[in-house]
């Protein structure tokens, strides 16, 4: 499944967020969009999962345009979990989980044996197996994410889109997150595309990064030729020392000062 | 919100069932003259005597189907606006359905004349334009390049409101006393004008369109995530979101033509349902039509009997008892 955009401009209003932007998603593996604060990640992410329709340019999946392929079966397909999303509190975990496998029930909505272990091997694989029958406003907020995770997993899609699935959590939630999508993409080769703030994180789990600046990609590449002195500075405007963990042969960086 | 209880929902839709049957059984026997339930019960089959046949068979049971199947689509015309708004204060009189239908037939009474407003079809026509247009209006201000906000809804849905009720008054000012106090009846709701001629093309209509409604429980379900996660799952929420309220709109204008303002049946009878049942649509549908049947049905009994012969309309004791029962809940909430 072959993720691309051409050309895409993004507008909320008048003004395009994100310009003529094009990149193709590497298959089954980890891209990370980062960038700073109204850099237009967010909204490309969201041009991206057809949530935005283009101003210019397409957004295509293998091949053809994702706005005029039948919604349904882009969600058998392509998931995107939006930033804070919000479910009614009075829904229990697997009730949400649940709602993952609608692209694929008919009228009636009666769930067939498959639906059922799809939904068990989400709550599993998140590791929320005995929360199922707890409602979401009990939760805290990282297991409340890993259940929107898990509803996304219950989707059964080759393709997972994440609008910063780590912020507002704390650092043990957080890596508990990046953990889990790690996981699904080793053992069951997902692609996944995720807005991360934190470059350090997205340098230890990407594959791939992009870095925007004012709706333009300014650089992608790998993370160590993302993690630079020079990219960290046109990208952040910031000064940054950066390193590589000897263990992992992984870039990491630590900001010194504000350049702009 | 906790569930009220983990009974299975079809166990818990056949208890409401009953609870409306009962309701109706009581409120045949209730009225300016109390039958017993063995007079009624002689009625019902056929072997009454003649007052017996009238009261019940004629002025009660009409008057308590019409009841039940405006309590009905009242309360679903709530849970619709509520789910495509995911806002649960919004019903049919805060969106501005109610109070266009209202002045759709307050024109009608005043620019036709009197002997051809007579006509069964003028009202309710005359209803459905008005609420056609106030939505139309509300959904065309709420909206931007074609998205409605659901947060706007509700803002213009009051301001409309508001406009359609001033321009209501407006109208009502220079009517004749005659024309002037059967609206006043009609604002406050009330089944007096119940028949079995009304009852034949209302209650298929009625139930058409109740059954249109759960068709679209399930993509409701997703819509309460937010727009995000619904599209995400495959629900076009726009298109979703204009047949709701298409639906909403053509039930409120109905009931409201039959038997005038009783809007506020549509946030009272979702929010009890939802409290006993949950949100899950597919229940949540069904529960709440038998609420609001129990609850009109019950407003209404009690008009005819607290101060025989003197009725008071079903609409007013609707608002005094679900404003308490929102006072009530008020007062439990801490904090």
């Amino acid at each position: 499944m072959q993720l691309t955009a051409e050309d895409v401009s993004l507008a909320y209003d008048v003004a395009p967020v994100v310009h003529e932007v094009s990149l193709a998603i590497p298959k089954q593996q980890i891209t990370a969009l980062i960038g700073p604060n109204g850099s237009g990640k967010s909204t490309l992410l969201k041009g991206l999962a057809r949530l935005m329709h283009p101003a210019r340019g397409a957004v295509y999946l293998d091949g053809a345009a994702i706005h005029s392929l039948p919604t349904r079966q882009v969600a058998r397909q392509l998931a995107i979990l939006p930033q804070r999303a919000e479910a009614p509190g009075a829904l229990t975990v697997r009730e949400l989980v649940a709602y993952g496998r609608f692209p694929y029930q008919g009228f009636f909505g009666v769930a067939t044996a498959d639906d059922e272990r799809q939904i068990e091997a989400a709550l599993e694989s998140t590791g929320i197996a005995h929360l199922a029958d707890r409602l979401l406003g009990e939760l805290s907020g990282g297991q409340r994410q890993l259940a929107w995770i898990a509803m996304a997993l219950a989707q059964e899609t080759e393709l997972l889109l994440l609008d910063e699935p780590t912020t507002f959590l704390d650092m043990a939630h957080q890596l508990e997150v990046l953990e889990v999508l790690e996981r699904l993409h080793r053992q069951r080769q997902r692609t996944i595309v995720m807005v991360l703030h934190d470059v350090n994180q997205a340098a230890r789990y990407a594959d791939h990064m992009v870095a925007l600046v004012e709706g333009r990609i300014a650089a992608s590449g790998t993370p160590h030729e993302i993690l630079t002195v020079a990219t960290l500075a046109e990208v952040f405007g910031i000064e940054a020392e950066v390193m590589v963990r000897t263990d992992a042969n992984v870039p990491f960086c630590i900001p010194l000062r504000n350049r702009r | 919100m906790t569930r009220a209880s983990s009974m299975r929902p079809a166990a818990q839709l056949t208890l409401m069932l009953l609870a409306l049957g009962s309701v109706v059984a009581v409120s045949l026997s209730l009225g300016t003259t109390d039958l017993s339930f063995a007079q009624v019960v002689r009625a019902l089959t056929g072997r009454g005597e003649g007052t017996e046949n009238l009261v019940v068979l004629q002025l009660r049971l009409p008057r308590i189907v019409i009841g039940a199947l405006v309590g009905a689509g009242f309360s679903v015309a709530g849970v619709l606006l509520q789910g495509l708004s995911r806002n649960d204060l919004a019903s049919p009189s805060t969106v501005g359905v109610e109070a266009g239908s209202g002045l759709g037939m307050m024109l009608a009474l005043v620019l036709v004349p009197l002997a051809a407003a007579r006509q069964t079809w003028v009202l309710p026509a005359a209803s459905a334009g008005g609420a056609l247009m106030s939505t139309l209006l509300v959904f065309g201000l709420a909206s931007r390049r074609g998205r409605v906000l659901p947060a706007r809804l509700l803002l213009i849905g009051i301001a409309v409101s508001y406009g359609a009720s001033a321009a209501t008054l407006l109208l009502s000012l220079r009517m004749d006393f005659v024309t002037h106090s059967r609206v006043i009846a009609w604002m406050s709701g009330s089944l007096s004008g119940g028949s079995w001629g009304t009852i034949r093309w209302f209650a298929p209509f009625c139930t058409a369109l109740i059954l249109a409604a759960y068709a679209q429980a399930r993509s409701l379900n997703v819509i309460a995530l937010g727009d995000g996660p619904a599209t995400s799952l495959g629900v076009r929420v726009e298109r979703q979101r204009f047949a709701a309220l298409t639906l909403a709109t053509i039930i409120t204008s109905a009931c409201a033509a039959l038997a005038g303002q009783i809007g506020f049946l549509g946030l009272v009878a979702p929010h009890l349902a939802r409290r006993l049942v949950g949100v899950e649509h597919r229940v949540l549908i069904p529960a709440a039509a038998l609420t609001g049947a129990a609850l009109l049905v019950t407003a209404d009994a009690l008009g005819r009997r607290l101060f025989s012969p003197v009725e008071i309309p079903a609409g007013v004791l609707v608002g005094i008892l679900g404003g308490s029962y929102f006072l009530y809940l008020l007062a439990r909430t801490k904090g």
